[in-house]
C-alpha cells in the first residue's frame, strides 16, 4: 500500500470519531479533500496537520450535535481544563516517574490544544494583544497557589513541584499586573477623549 | 441603541470573503483560503467543513451541486454566497475597513485619520 493510500485510510478511520451526522453528511467531501491534499505534499505532513484538526474539531462537533451553538470558548476552555488536569496529575504523582510524565505530557499537549483552539475561534479582526489578556495571568497566580494548597492538603510529598508552582505563581501575578498597566495605557492612547 | 452583528470567526469571515469570487468547493475554497491570508489561515478538512456546515446552517451559503456540470465520477460539493452572505460578507469588509482607518496612525509611515 503507498504512502498516500495509508495516510487517506487512517484519516478515514479517525473519522468515525465524529458524530454520526456530521459524519454521514462530509466523510467523503474531507476524505477526498485529504487526497487532494496527498497530492501537492507529503502525507505525513498532511496526517500531522489533519490531526492537530481532529483534535480541536471531535468535541466541538459533539457539543454542537447537542446543543445549536456552542460558546467559541467552549473548546479552548476544556482543553485548558484537561491541561490543569495533567498538572494536577503531576502533582499528586509526587515522586512516581510515571504519573508524572504522563501528567506533564499531558499537561504540554492540551495546552498546546487549547492555545491553537482559542486562536481559531477569535474573530479575524479582533485585537489580539497579548496585553488584552493580562487578567489571564492575573487568575492563573491564584490557580497556582490553590494547586499547591490543595497538594498539601492531600499530603502530597512533592515539594519541588510545589516551589516551583507558587514561584510560577508570583510571577504570573507580575506578568499581568505589568501587562494590565500596559494595556490600560494603550487604551487611554486610543482613546483620548 | 442597537448592537452591531458579531464578528465573524477568522474561518467564516475568511469562506465568505473568498465566495465573493464565485462558487467553489472545499478544496479549492481551502486554497483561497490560504492564499488570501497570506498563509496565515490554513484550514483542516474538519474545521473546513465544520464552518461550511455552520454557515449553511445559518442561510449565509448554499450548496450549488446541482446547479454545477459534474464530470464522469466527480463527487465535489460546489457551495456559493446567499443574498444575506453577500451582505454579511459585505458589511464584514466595511468593519475591517473603518477599523484600518482607526488605527492607520498606528502603522508604519501611517498617519492618524
Amino acid at each position: 500500500m503507498s504512502r498516500d493510500a495509508l495516510v487517506i485510510r487512517a484519516y478515514g478511520a479517525l473519522l468515525w470519531l465524529y458524530p454520526r451526522q456530521f459524519r454521514e453528511e462530509y466523510r467523503d467531501d474531507m476524505v477526498l479533500l485529504v487526497r487532494d491534499q496527498c497530492r501537492e505534499e507529503s502525507p505525513w505532513r498532511v496526517l500531522a496537520r489533519s490531526a492537530v484538526d481532529l483534535a480541536i474539531t471531535i468535541p466541538k462537533q459533539h457539543l454542537e450535535a447537542h446543543m445549536r451553538r456552542t460558546p467559541s470558548s467552549i473548546v479552548p476552555l476544556g482543553y485548558l481544563a484537561l491541561s490543569l488536569a495533567g498538572i494536577g496529575l503531576m502533582i499528586v504523582g509526587g515522586n512516581a516517574v510515571v504519573a508524572v510524565v504522563i501528567g506533564f505530557a499531558v499537561a504540554v499537549i492540551a495546552a498546546v490544544l487549547a492555545v491553537i483552539a482559542w486562536r481559531r475561534s477569535a474573530p479575524a479582526s479582533e485585537p489580539a494583544t497579548v496585553t488584552a489578556s493580562w487578567w489571564r495571568f492575573v487568575v492563573a497566580g491564584p490557580v497556582l497557589f490553590a494547586l499547591v494548597i490543595l497538594g498539601a492538603g492531600v499530603g502530597v510529598n512533592a515539594w519541588f513541584l510545589g516551589i516551583l508552582a507558587v514561584l510560577s505563581g508570583v510571577v504570573s501575578i507580575a506578568t499581568g499586573l505589568v501587562l494590565g498597566v500596559m494595556h490600560l495605557g494603550h487604551r487611554i492612547r486610543s482613546n483620548p477623549a | 441603541m442597537a448592537r452591531a452583528p458579531k464578528p465573524l470567526p477568522a474561518a467564516s469571515l475568511y469562506v465568505v470573503l473568498a465566495l465573493l469570487d464565485g462558487e467553489m468547493h472545499g478544496y479549492a475554497l481551502m486554497q483561497r483560503v490560504e492564499e488570501q491570508s497570506d498563509g496565515a489561515i490554513r484550514m483542516g478538512p474538519g474545521t473546513l467543513y465544520g464552518t461550511l456546515n455552520r454557515l449553511v446552517d445559518d442561510g449565509l451559503i448554499a450548496e450549488t451541486t446541482d446547479r454545477v456540470a459534474r464530470s464522469e465520477g466527480e463527487r465535489r460539493r460546489y457551495y456559493e454566497l446567499t443574498g444575506a452572505g453577500r451582505s454579511a460578507a459585505l458589511a464584514e469588509l466595511a468593519r475591517l475597513q473603518t477599523l484600518v482607518q482607526h488605527f492607520r496612525g498606528h502603522l508604519p509611515g501611517g498617519s492618524a485619520a
